[in-house]
């Protein structure tokens, strides 16, 4: 045991003054009786008749010396250096990312998070502080550098459970500005390891330790779920993966509006995803949902919901010398039907066209839809184009957009390319040594994608990637049959896009909660809440309805087995040797016991003893 | 006298006059010879007639040589005196309700039962010395004259039984009964002054009168305790362990005096303050073989 405050020894001096009360004669109130013959006689056993008194056992003076004593030694401030205790700045993460709903620890993975972390700030010395973030889609620091655990539980209890994923790469970056300057700090997550993986080199000075929540692998996820249709058949498909290290047996339901269609059972091995599909919808189906019957330990993702897409053709105007490629490609598109037209015979009031495609040439007064650019002329008044470049035998994509989701760039070659300045408007998609090759974005209130080169002069009609790419494009410029609303890739928000008649936007949640909104209108909307969010767009006349599904199967939630972290610098700055020890103060135990003395003091007082 | 003997008191005491016969004398009794054979032995002396006194023991054959009343007196016959020791000290007024109560009303009462036995009945009262003396007085006539005197007996002085019990021996004429009511709680001590009592040839009978507070105290903490008295304080802590140690003293102390009358063949009869004088004489007192 060490002393905080060993002035606190001083307060010591309350116990002799306390045996000099008892060896001083106390005073005395005055009592008259018939005769003092028979107390005479008794005291003279019992009492000497110095002024000093003996010093008796007497159960009081014990009590009261015990109580100074605990008081004494309260003030002294004692403590015990705890093993594996906490930093003087300690830096707790939790994960409230969909994962963490998990049931495998009673009565969820947060809960038992929440649990410990509690604990950890019990654990807080008195000059400790503790930094309280949030891990989730997005990080949230619910408290900075407190010392109050009140503040800290505070902050605690209002951290609520997500459905997306957790962003370690951005909890990482906000600690790692946090202890820059620090030396004395201690980052703990509470996670079950499923986090988005750090790509980025991030390495913090202080050390970490993961408090791995959870136990078990036993889910069955629906991973899709998806509705499209095919002319005058409408296709639904749902992937199922069984992530736990056992066979299961599950039956999958599939529910349009809310009716049972159809009962699957299946059987899946360890690990194994299967897809499957159904031909035939009831006719008028909005919205197909799948539920897989056997509970498991995350509940969240066995059932999903897909709205079923009008199949509405969309009309789409190439405008090009000849160009077969592109001809081809377009009409691979499912609901597209391709119209084509030379430069010369294009008219811009040619309309009823969803999208145009301009290949080599563009008009002086461009279409009010989306198009899509091919080898832009110099001079055209949507993008500068560059001198001519020779011999390109890779490009790059910049970052990752859902436009070159699942192209493949390898073996693309350019014989000959016009590179492009990218416009203001506009993001580069793919480039060559930082110059733009295909750019996209809203020009004008018109999406609009540019292609900096002749397709006839690459290989790349000839690769895979390349319809692949032109669906994708077509996809974007080909507009949403209504007003658009499309859940972001992030899954936490809905964009919005009403157009200039829209003069309410009402959205109704899955619990049936409505909320209202008036221009001007947000860009996004929040969403929590798995299920089918419908969007009620009113105008002067008419309202129209479209509904988005937003579905908790996630290939890095549902895999619910508890793992290591996803981040290389783990490995170097973790472990128990960082550890320090921390002081544990036993101040209100004995303030606690000198109270206690006290109260039987004063029983022992009122019994007479 | 009213605040002792009241209307009630005298009731309660012509009640107990039919059933308590006369004053025995000790355990010793049978030294005397009974009052009832006296009657037919023979003549020792005269003596005037007093009122109060039996008619039928006048001596009419004198009354018509002299006329004067003259009473017939027997050697055998000869009268018993009750000598009453009253402590009137301070310490006697204490207590709820005091000694002082029990201990006259039992005097009075004793004094009754003696004159109305035509016994004869001297009161003393004691404080530092024997500051009051009743001398003996005989008949029933008397009566009023002793109840007046014990009731007033004032109160006040300190106990000195020894010294009292002394001054007694300047009215000592023959033996008699002596009965000496007290708390007993003399720092002198008394057992000199009994003593003496005996050797004056009194059958000696000690009535220990002590209040609730004495044999009971209720007294809790840090106390300066002040005699009555002497005025003398005593500090003095007060707790479950003192007093348990009181209780023994007394305990002892009463042992201590009832050995002694033991062994000297008196009668000593300890009696809390808040009993009834009726309860005294017709129950306790008959037990303990002093009435009867």
């Amino acid at each position: 045991m060490h002393l905080l405050n060993p002035a606190g020894w001083w307060f010591a001096a309350i116990i002799p003054i306390i045996i000099i009360m008892y060896l001083l004669k106390p005073r005395y109130q005055e009592q008259l009786i018939s005769s003092t013959y028979l107390w005479e006689q008794a005291l003279r056993d019992i009492e000497a008749s110095q002024p000093w008194q003996r010093l008796k056992r007497n159960l009081l003076l014990f009590l009261q010396l015990l109580a100074a004593a605990f008081l004494v030694l309260a003030l002294t401030r004692p403590y015990f250096p705890v093993a594996g205790g906490v930093e003087s700045h300690v830096i707790a993460v939790l994960d409230s990312s969909g994962s963490m709903r998990a049931t495998d620890v009673s009565p969820t993975r947060f809960d038992e998070a929440c649990r410990q972390v509690e604990k950890l700030i019990n654990e807080l010395g008195p000059r400790d502080e503790m930094t309280l973030i949030g891990m989730g889609t997005r990080t949230e620091v619910l408290a900075a550098r407190s010392r109050n655990r009140g503040e800290l539980r505070r902050a605690l209890n209002q951290v609520q459970v997500g459905a997306g994923n957790a962003d370690l790469e951005a909890v990482l970056s906000l600690v790692s500005s946090l202890t820059r300057e620090e030396d004395n700090a201690l980052l703990v997550i509470f996670s079950d390891g499923h986090t988005i993986p750090v790509k980025s080199k991030i390495q913090l000075a202080c050390p970490v330790e993961l408090r791995r929540i959870g136990r078990g692998d036993d889910n069955t996820a629906i991973m899709t779920l998806a509705v499209r249709g095919e002319g005058a058949r409408t296709v639904t498909m749902a992937r199922i993966k069984n992530y736990s290290s056992q066979p299961v047996e599950t039956g999958l339901e599939l529910l349009a509006d809310e009716n049972l269609v159809d009962v699957r059972e299946l059987k899946l091995k360890a690990g194994a995803a299967r897809d499957v599909f159904w031909e035939e919808l009831p006719a008028g189906t909005e919205v197909v949902q799948a539920r897989l019957t056997r509970p498991d330990s995350l509940n969240l993702d066995n059932q999903a919901w897909a709205v079923v897409e009008k199949s509405d053709e969309s009309k789409v105007l190439l405008v090009s010398e000849g160009n077969i490629f592109m001809e081809k490609a377009l009409a691979l598109i499912p609901g597209v039907k391709v119209f084509k037209t030379t430069p010369d015979s294009f008219n811009v009031e040619m309309g009823g066209y969803q999208a145009y495609v301009f290949d080599g040439w563009l008009p002086k007064e461009l279409p009010a839809q989306n198009m899509l650019v091919i080898n832009p002329p110099p001079g055209n008044p949507l993008v500068k184009v560059g001198e001519e470049h020779g011999i390109i035998e890779q490009m790059t994509a910049v970052g990752e957009d859902p436009l070159l989701k699942y192209v493949e760039l390898e073996g693309w070659q350019l014989a000959r390319s016009r590179p492009i300045n990218c416009p203001n408007w506009a993001r580069p998609l793919l480039e060559h040594e930082k110059t733009p090759l295909l750019v996209a974005g809203e020009y004008a209130n018109r999406r609009v994608a540019v292609l900096g080169f002749d397709l006839h002069d690459t290989n790349i009609p000839l690769q895979t990637g390349f319809p692949i790419l032109i669906n994708n494009l077509g996809a974007w410029l080909l507009p949403e049959p209504t007003d658009a609303a499309v859940l972001e890739s992030s899954g936490d928000f809905i964009r919005l896009a009403p157009r200039t008649e829209t003069k309410e936007i009402i959205l109704t949640h899955p619990g049936g909660e409505e909320q209202r909104f008036e221009p001007p209108f947000p860009a996004v909307l929040p969403v929590a809440e798995s299920g089918v969010y419908c969007i009620a767009w009113c105008m002067e006349e008419e309202q129209v309805v479209s509904r988005v599904a937003k579905n908790p199967g996630d290939n890095l939630e549902s895999d619910i087995k508890p793992r290591s972290l996803p981040w290389s610098g783990m490995v170097a700055s973790s472990g128990e040797g960082s550890r320090r020890a921390t002081n544990r103060e036993i101040w209100p135990w004995l303030l606690g016991l000198a109270l206690l003395t006290l109260v039987g003091e004063w029983e022992v007082y009122r019994r007479g003893y | 006298m009213e605040e002792f003997f009241d209307q009630e008191f005298l009731a309660r005491l012509e009640h107990l006059s039919l059933q308590t016969r006369r004053i025995r004398a000790g355990q010793h009794s049978g030294e005397r010879r009974s009052p009832h054979k006296g009657s037919s032995v023979e003549f020792a002396d005269f003596r005037n007639y007093s009122i109060g006194d039996d008619f039928r023991h006048i001596d009419w054959n004198a009354y018509a040589r002299t006329e004067k009343l003259f009473l017939k007196l027997f050697m055998e016959e000869q009268d018993l005196l009750l000598n009453i020791f009253i402590d009137v000290s301070q310490s006697m007024e204490w207590g709820d309700p005091p000694k002082n109560r029990l201990v006259r009303q039992l005097a009075g009462a004793f004094a009754y039962l003696a004159l109305a036995s035509y016994d004869r009945v001297a009161v003393g009262g004691c404080s530092d010395g024997l500051d009051y003396y009743l001398p003996p007085v005989r008949g029933r006539s008397s009566l009023a004259r002793v109840w007046d005197f014990v009731a007033g007996l004032p109160i006040g002085g300190k106990t000195d039984l020894n010294q009292a019990l002394r001054d007694y021996g300047q009215y000592a004429r023959g033996p008699g009964v002596a009965l000496v009511l007290s708390d007993f709680l003399s720092p002198g001590g008394f057992r000199d002054g009994i003593k003496y009592l005996q050797y004056l040839k009194q059958e000696v009978i000690l009535l220990q009168v002590l209040s609730p507070d004495d044999l009971n105290p209720r007294l809790r903490g840090d106390l300066r305790l002040v005699d009555s008295e002497t005025g003398e304080a005593r500090e003095v802590t007060i707790t479950a362990g003192l007093l348990k140690v009181y209780r023994r003293k007394l305990a002892e102390f009463t042992a201590d005096i009832q050995g002694f009358c033991r062994q000297r063949g008196m009668s000593f009869i300890q009696l809390s303050s808040t009993e009834s004088f009726e309860d005294v004489i017709l129950r306790i007192l008959p037990r303990a073989g002093v009435l009867g």
